[in-house]
């Protein structure tokens, strides 16, 4: 699908929002730190779409990293997103957070496509653990082989290649834990941009040729774990 | 000028259309009180989801119901504080896009204040000044109001909030969440004199007010009465009394045991519960020297309540009484349509960056009282 895409990212420290027109990034703004989307996202959105020349109504799709990620921050996204999709009666898809990750990681210059090795973007899930996925090389670029998991750091190496690549928001935490004789851990910093959710729902929609087509539904957010709260019922059956 | 409001500040999700603050077209409301209950109180996450889930469809509903399109609103008002901060972001960035994609202006409103609104969406001769009294499960406070955004609070809960100390005192009987529907149901026919529950300290000035210490008489009673009062695991959000011979309950909301005079015991609580926010009310209008009175919030869908509180009222140099109507005492849209209306009118118009207060309240409570 060739037309323009609003995307926001919302799941982590930073974020903002992207115009994306004819798979280039045209666009993209972002909030002034962590914790900012619930005031920041709006006047983000409105600036991309005026630098990118573009009026309320012109998007074809609105794109939502839609988790795993922060509960408020997703929250704000998906809210935002899922209102604006009623109001422009437009369609919204959720990117999946780890896509949109590789997407980003994999573009950077000083990455080597040809050493085809599996890519691990982590999150930090709190509780000791990381959320991730895996993803693969395959003919010039990189599949998720798996879905989201929740994985203590220490037994990561134990599902992934040899010299499989970690990187992500959830390295630093468990710097330490991660097992550096089997896997390669990117210790830099990464903080996803708005303008890789908006390529990763470009490439997610390669196969639509017309926006009309994309399913209207609510787009679900992917949490680190369901509700923790028991129920009354839950709580009797522990006795 | 049609206003949209937006509600989502705790566990229910409305949406209303209302004309020039005044005239309802259309009010949808999505309670979660059954989703909450069989937690035993709100859990915020699961109030979030609901609100994300709900907001638009209500929208859609309210536009269907008064026979406008998205595109007749004129603005948007949203509740932005106070409340649970999940909750509040929900509406408030549903608000945002929306004013946003209609190119309309967004209007944030308090929920304290809109509460007291209420009370003129039903009654456009009501004048100010007057007192207000906010009564609900997060709030028991007195201002003294003069126009729609301007209150000063003239006293307020030192501990509890009334509606707070019926859900415990519900949880307590047994008879079920939300507590003020429950307890009023159960008191019919229930001797208010039964029990003589203490009316607590009124202070020098009889400003004082507090529930605390009535939920503790209550829980005195049961236990002179030989029950067993158990902490409940999980925050001791529950606590429920049990008859000393009955087993370990699966549910804490099971009904006690019969021989528990349930309706002497709730008409006595509720009695003492209305006496205390009666004299305090009274106090606040002499301190004030103001002879009009506003009852609102969720508490103030009470019946005993409104009728006592009525009646003293008349008693002292006939004050004025006025009550929220019944359907706009709980969290609803429409008080939130309506004062954005108003301060839409004299300018107060929010930015896109608008951000929530949770805690407003908290500043507001260290804040000059009158």
């Amino acid at each position: 699908m060739d037309g323009i895409i609003l995307a926001i990212e919302s799941s982590g420290d930073g974020g903002g929002a992207a115009v994306l027109r004819g798979g280039e990034v045209e666009s993209q703004v972002e909030v002034s730190g962590p914790r900012r989307h619930g005031s920041e996202l709006m006047p983000c959105i409105d600036k991309a779409c005026l630098d990118a020349a573009i009026n309320r109504g012109d998007m074809d799709v609105i794109a939502v990293n839609c988790g795993p990620g922060s509960y408020t921050g997703l929250r704000i996204g998906l809210a935002t997103a899922a209102t604006l999709g009623f109001a422009l009666d437009k369609p919204v898809v959720g990117v999946p957070c780890f896509d949109a990750m590789v997407l980003q990681y994999v573009m950077a210059d000083d990455f080597d496509v040809e050493l085809k090795r599996e890519l691990w973007p982590v999150l930090d899930a709190r509780r000791d653990e990381v959320m991730t996925a895996r993803f693969e090389y395959d003919n010039g670029v990189f599949t998720r082989a798996t879905g989201d998991m929740l994985v203590p750091p220490e037994t990561l190496h134990e599902q992934a290649a040899r010299q499989a690549i970690v990187f992500g928001g959830g390295v630093a935490p468990y710097a330490a834990k991660f097992n550096k004789d089997h896997l390669h851990v990117d210790e830099g910093e990464f903080g996803l941009k708005p303008g890789s959710v908006a390529l990763a729902a470009y490439r997610q929609l390669a196969d639509i040729d017309d926006a009309g087509k994309i399913e209207r539904k609510l787009v679900q957010p992917r949490y680190f774990r369901r509700v923790l709260a028991k129920t009354i019922e839950e709580r009797a059956g522990e006795v | 000028m049609l206003v949209l409001g937006i509600e989502t500040s705790c566990d229910d999700t409305a949406v209303a259309l209302v004309e020039n603050g005044q005239k309802i077209l259309a009010g949808g409301r999505a309670s979660q009180e059954k989703i909450h209950a069989q937690y035993g109180g709100i859990v915020p996450e699961v109030a979030c989801r609901v609100h994300y889930e709900t907001l638009m469809p209500l929208v859609q509903k309210v536009c269907t119901d008064s026979g406008k399109q998205l595109s007749d609103i004129d603005a948007v008002a949203v509740t932005n504080q106070p409340g649970l901060v999940g909750s509040l972001y929900v509406g408030l960035s549903s608000a945002k896009a929306l004013a946003w994609a209609l190119g309309k202006p967004l209007v944030t409103v308090d929920h304290i204040e809109a509460h007291i609104y209420a009370a003129h969406l039903h009654d456009p001769e009501l004048d100010y000044p007057h007192v207000s009294v906010v009564v609900s499960g997060g709030h028991t406070d007195i201002f003294l109001s003069t126009g729609p955004t301007e209150h000063k609070l003239i006293t307020r809960t030192l501990d509890d909030a009334a509606g707070e100390c019926f859900d415990k005192v519900a949880a307590l009987l047994g008879i079920g969440y939300p507590g003020g529907p429950a307890v009023q149901m159960t008191s019919l026919g229930g001797d208010r004199e039964a029990i003589k529950f203490p009316r607590g300290e009124a202070g020098p000035d009889g400003l004082q007010l507090s529930f605390s210490g009535l939920k503790t008489a209550v829980l005195n009673d049961l236990r002179k009465r030989g029950f067993v009062i158990e902490a409940q695991r999980n925050a001791g959000r529950l606590i429920t009394a049990r008859a000393p011979e009955t087993p370990v309950p699966k549910s804490e909301t099971r009904t006690l045991s019969v021989k528990l005079p349930l309706a002497d015991i709730a008409a006595s609580f509720q009695e003492a519960a209305v006496d205390i926010l009666v004299r305090a009310t009274l106090a606040a209008t002499r301190k004030v020297r103001c002879r009009a009175v506003v009852l609102c919030g969720g508490v103030a869908a009470n019946k005993r309540l409104r009728e006592v509180m009525a009646a003293a009222c008349k008693a002292q140099k006939n004050t004025g009484f006025h009550a929220a109507p019944l359907n706009l005492c709980t969290d609803n849209a429409e008080m939130i349509a309506g004062l954005g209306f108003h301060k839409l009118v004299i300018g107060q118009i929010a930015s896109l960056d608008a951000d929530v207060l949770p805690n407003k309240d908290e500043k507001r409570q260290k804040a000059e009282t009158a």
